[in-house]
């Protein structure tokens, strides 16, 4: 009994101490987000012990950030959804039809992956221009409308399912678009999760690019928006904490829904364990 | 009667409508942020209610990426009317041939470019023209923590003045107290060529010859800086090889660092500030290295290059430039502003720890105009990071920097 106790105690202390350290950035983020300026480097950094909501009030000031996050929410949103329908279909062409040079238009797709962006960043931005998208929603969602990450992860999941499905669904006469959206997708759901939750972040946090096609300050994501507290001569460590803090939320609770759909996902496919 | 009425009522609305409408819209982009940004708002409000009709749409654009953002800009040919740039970024852009020079505009407007601190003009002019005119200009000095030299038992209000006193400071606060003596920026690029710079220059050394043709840094000057650097590290034992932000922390007693950075500390550290010209050999000469912005106009629009060169001439004028100055903390780049007495007084004041970087505006050196010296800057700032490591002695590392550098302006 005594033995089963310690056991306890000690797996429960590996996770809090596993958990405080995942957390720690977090806490200094929000610690040093309520200290008055003079104070960010002095001690307690994981415990709030001093509370100026004013950093708060000043920071949302500081720039129009409720168009930043109208902007960001707008392009995250279009872009998770058309990663996650796009490379889900693309994923299941790859997965399972068959069509001459599939295995090299599926390694293709994987090489671009090891293209740095600022290599295509130029091109890219040629092409947006020349389309007159400079500035617009457009400009921001298309080019990463799909990614080459979620074709793979959603390639790998579909080569995973049971073939009998579909061929069961064959025989009753369903054609393939319903079979991929009757029987696939509602299998799918933890690795919508997944790559939905990949898209959102980084569209999320991306910042070169937003920055490089948008011209006016009312175009502007918030993340750019978190760069004009990192000046040239000097960072204010008070308010970009604030900023980040309010900036991250939206992220966290994106996470946090996702994270359940996806426990959700596991249990009710019924294909594993 | 009604569609005459409405025919009147639109011939009213265009006529009022022409009678306003030199509506002209400029944009601006730049990365001035904080109380910097606050300053530029005001002043463009100031200049928009005093020239009616006239937009200036200033853009926020990140530091760091604002190169970036102005090459992407002039390849599609979507350029803002004006913006500033970093002195260094300088040669890079008016070698672009985006910008269009602005001699004709000086003469017509009558402007005394004399006024003017030569070091900043240096970055605007290129052929023989000029491209560019300074708007803020900043320099580095010696800030220092009085009580860590309380605590060590020497006088608070007195600062080193050489580098010997340098050393003998740094060396009774490491004893006494256990703090750090001086900091260096150890982290590499720029940071750390900047400030090896003026300990170059006030062992009075050069960095690039005078034609800007060859690295000149590798000479016994350079030598005896970058040894001073070493000694600092290893000799002495004043100076750690850390991340940058002690001093600010409390853990060191003296930082070289910008005339900025009189707005910043402030606000950030628990400890008294004080602030001097930076110390130099007893047998060398004071010096400091020179920061700032430059502000341009692309090619476009004519009546828009019109309306811009206006508000730059306004923007770079003694009067708005004296509020500038006093908003923001930048250093004078005209002569006017520095000699004038509501300025002085402001300093004296209000902002005393500027003082002493003004007064070593006239020590103030530019860094080469050359569009390679941010290569240049990566080279230097590697090798001297290789002498403080201890893996390659000064004048080797010198040596070999220099060897890469003469290949680069080749």
């Amino acid at each position: 009994m005594k033995a089963k106790h310690f056991k306890k105690l000690l797996i429960h202390g590996l996770l809090l101490s596993g958990a405080f350290i995942a957390a720690m950035p977090f806490l200094w983020m929000i610690t040093t987000s309520l200290k008055p300026p003079g104070k960010v480097y002095d001690a307690p950094l994981f415990v709030p012990l001093y509370f100026y909501w004013s950093n708060y009030v000043k920071a949302w000031s500081f720039a129009p950030f409720p168009r930043f996050f109208l902007n960001s929410a707008i392009m995250a949103i279009g872009i998770t959804l058309s990663q996650t329908l796009l490379s889900a279909l693309a994923g299941y062409a790859l997965a399972r039809l068959k069509f001459p040079g599939r295995n090299t238009l599926f390694f293709l797709i994987l090489g671009t992956m090891m293209i740095p962006f600022p290599i295509t960043l130029i091109p890219s931005f040629l092409i947006v221009n020349s389309l007159g998208w400079i500035d617009t929603y457009q400009g921001l969602i298309v080019p990463r409308a799909v990614s080459a990450f979620a074709i793979f992860l959603f390639r790998q999941f579909f080569l995973s399912l049971p073939r009998e499905l579909e061929e069961a669904a064959l025989i009753d006469g369903a054609n393939r678009f319903t079979i991929f959206f009757r029987i696939i997708l509602p299998l799918s759901s933890p690795v919508i999760a997944t790559s939905a939750i990949f898209s959102f972040l980084f569209a999320w946090n991306d910042f070169l690019w937003p920055l490089v096609v948008t011209n006016s300050t009312r175009m502007r994501t918030i993340q750019v928006g978190l760069a004009m507290f990192q000046g040239q001569y000097g960072i204010f460590w008070t308010l970009l904490m604030a900023a980040s803090t309010i900036v991250i939320a939206p992220a966290i609770i994106a996470f946090l829904v996702a994270q359940r759909r996806f426990v959700e996902g596991i249990t009710t496919t019924g294909l594993r364990g | 009667m009604r569609a005459i009425k409405l025919t009147v009522l639109m011939l009213a609305a265009v006529v009022l409508a022409s009678g306003l409408g030199f509506g002209e819209k400029i944009t601006f982009w730049h990365y001035w942020d904080g109380a910097n940004l606050q300053a530029l708002q005001s002043l463009i409000k100031q200049y928009e209610e005093a020239h009616p009709g006239i937009t200036i749409e200033a853009v926020f654009v990140p530091g760091a990426e604002l190169l970036t953002k102005l090459q992407t800009a002039i390849i599609s040919g979507k350029t803002p009317t004006i913006a500033i740039a970093d002195l260094i970024a300088m040669p890079t852009l008016v070698r672009s041939g985006a910008l269009i020079p602005l001699d004709e505009y000086i003469e017509q407007t009558d402007i005394d470019m004399n006024d003017f601190f030569e070091g900043p003009l240096a970055y605007g002019s290129y052929e023989g023209r000029f491209y560019s005119l300074p708007v803020s200009a900043s320099n580095l000095g010696l800030f220092w923590n009085k009580n860590l030299f309380k605590a060590a038992g020497l006088d608070p209000e007195r600062p080193p003045r050489t580098w010997e006193e340098l050393v003998e400071f740094g060396r009774i606060i490491k004893e006494k107290t256990g703090k750090w003596g001086y900091e260096l920026y150890t982290a590499g690029g720029e940071g750390t060529t900047w400030q090896w710079q003026v300990f170059l220059w006030s062992a009075g050394g050069e960095f690039l010859s005078e034609d800007l043709s060859a690295p000149a840094f590798n000479s016994e000057a350079g030598v005896r800086a970058l040894q001073f650097w070493v000694d600092l590290i290893h000799t002495y034992q004043i100076s750690p090889l850390a991340p940058w932000g002690l001093f600010g922390r409390g853990e060191a007693a003296m930082v070289m660092d910008g005339s900025w950075m009189t707005q910043f500390f402030p606000m950030q550290v628990n400890f008294e500030l004080g602030a001097a010209p930076f110390p130099y050999p007893a047998d060398g000469e004071p010096a400091t290295n020179m920061g700032g912005e430059q502000i341009f106009i692309f090619k476009g629009d004519p009546d828009l290059q019109q309306v811009a060169w206006d508000f730059i001439t306004w923007f770079t004028g003694t009067e708005i430039q004296v509020q500038w100055d006093r908003l923001t903390g930048f250093m004078p780049i005209r002569r006017s502003v520095a000699q004038d007495p509501a300025y002085i007084a402001w300093v004296k004041n209000a902002r005393p720890l500027l003082l002493p970087f003004v007064e070593s505006m006239q020590y103030a050196r530019p860094r080469p105009p050359v569009p390679e010296y941010p290569r240049i800057s990566d080279i230097v700032a590697n090798y001297i990071q290789e002498a403080l490591y201890g893996r390659m002695t000064p004048a080797d590392a010198l040596d070999k920097a220099a060897a890469e550098v003469a290949q680069l302006l080749r």
